[in-house]
């Protein structure tokens, strides 16, 4: 099978291309979650002296 | 909350998105050993052809999700809806995904079958042009200074930009092009044998499905940073945006600025 090596690359290239993405939207999610419970656990505003 | 939505919302949910990861999974697996095990290889290009059961339905996928952003983008300035912007930011996300995988894989297939990995063919050109607009409609997204402004922006650029998608698909029948024409989506029957078309028609349903799931994902990461965008406006601010409506000032990294 003198062409498997591109055969071969494709698949791989759609399984990272589809595996890396799922893990950024991942990363992104956990870090938007920690921002807003931060967010949240903070006085709406600061208090007035 | 009108029964569309709360169907959409159970599909969006957690447990509807596990379905769909589950479903996604299956079929992919599925189409892998179809594609790569039971389909035979091509008369003429031989094994590199299995390229084609990963090429089509990409290409297929990013069509698919230009079409939602153009009718999310006319949703949005319609109704002003901040769920129409963020179905359209995640599709025109996963757009660009699957038309950049698109272009790889056709330069993988095109090496050994052309003797190049690229050349100026309108379909190649059209959908190189295609990619670019949508880096755009991307960027524009990070620029924009208020929500709103960024929102209604990028909804322009979704409906106009929608306009490259058809002259993509018929660029291989309006243009002399080294592409071959449309095999499945064209009048009369496919031109392609049984075996290969079933391998092929299952591999697209199994990327739509993932197509599926990463939009769900998308749609939940946009919820959770507007939410943290929110949260930020109404700590520096003590306003909180309507029901629905994106919030008229930037709240989280960006400059503070009125709406125009």
């Amino acid at each position: 099978m003198p062409d498997a090596g591109y055969v071969a690359a494709g698949y791989l290239a759609t399984a990272a291309a589809l595996g890396g993405y799922l893990l950024r939207l991942r990363v992104r999610a956990r870090r938007a979650r920690g921002r807003a419970a931060a967010l949240a656990g903070r006085p709406a505003r600061p208090a007035r002296r | 909350m009108k029964r569309s939505e709360r169907m959409m919302a159970r599909l969006t949910g957690r447990r509807g998105e596990r379905v769909l990861a589950v479903a996604a999974l299956g079929g992919l697996a599925a189409s892998a050993v179809l594609s790569l095990l039971v389909a035979p290889p091509d008369a003429l290009q031989g094994e590199v052809q299995r390229l084609m059961y990963v090429h089509v339905p990409a290409a297929w996928l990013a069509y698919l999700s230009f079409a939602v952003v153009f009718v999310a983008s006319a949703a949005y300035l319609l109704t002003s809806r901040s769920r129409w912007d963020r179905l359209a930011a995640a599709s025109a996300e996963v757009g660009v995904l699957f038309t950049a995988l698109t272009i790889v894989l056709g330069a993988l297939w095109g090496k050994p079958v052309w003797g190049t990995w690229w050349t100026w063919d309108p379909r190649l050109t059209t959908t190189a042009v295609l990619l670019l607009i949508y880096l755009a409609y991307l960027a524009l997204r990070q620029v924009a200074d208020s929500p709103r402004r960024r929102a209604r922006w990028s909804a322009v650029l979704g409906v106009v930009g929608f306009v490259d998608v058809p002259i993509v698909h018929m660029s291989v029948v309006w243009w002399r092009s080294l592409h071959q024409p449309p095999t499945v989506l064209r009048p009369g029957a496919p031109t392609i044998a049984g075996s290969m078309l079933t391998a092929l028609l299952v591999a697209v349903a199994a990327f739509t499905l993932a197509w599926a799931y990463l939009i769900t994902v998308r749609l939940r990461v946009g919820r959770l940073e507007e939410r943290a965008a929110t949260e930020a406006l109404s700590a520096r601010t003590g306003r909180v945006p309507s029901d629905g409506q994106l919030p008229p000032v930037v709240g989280v990294q960006g400059r503070a600025g009125s709406d125009a």
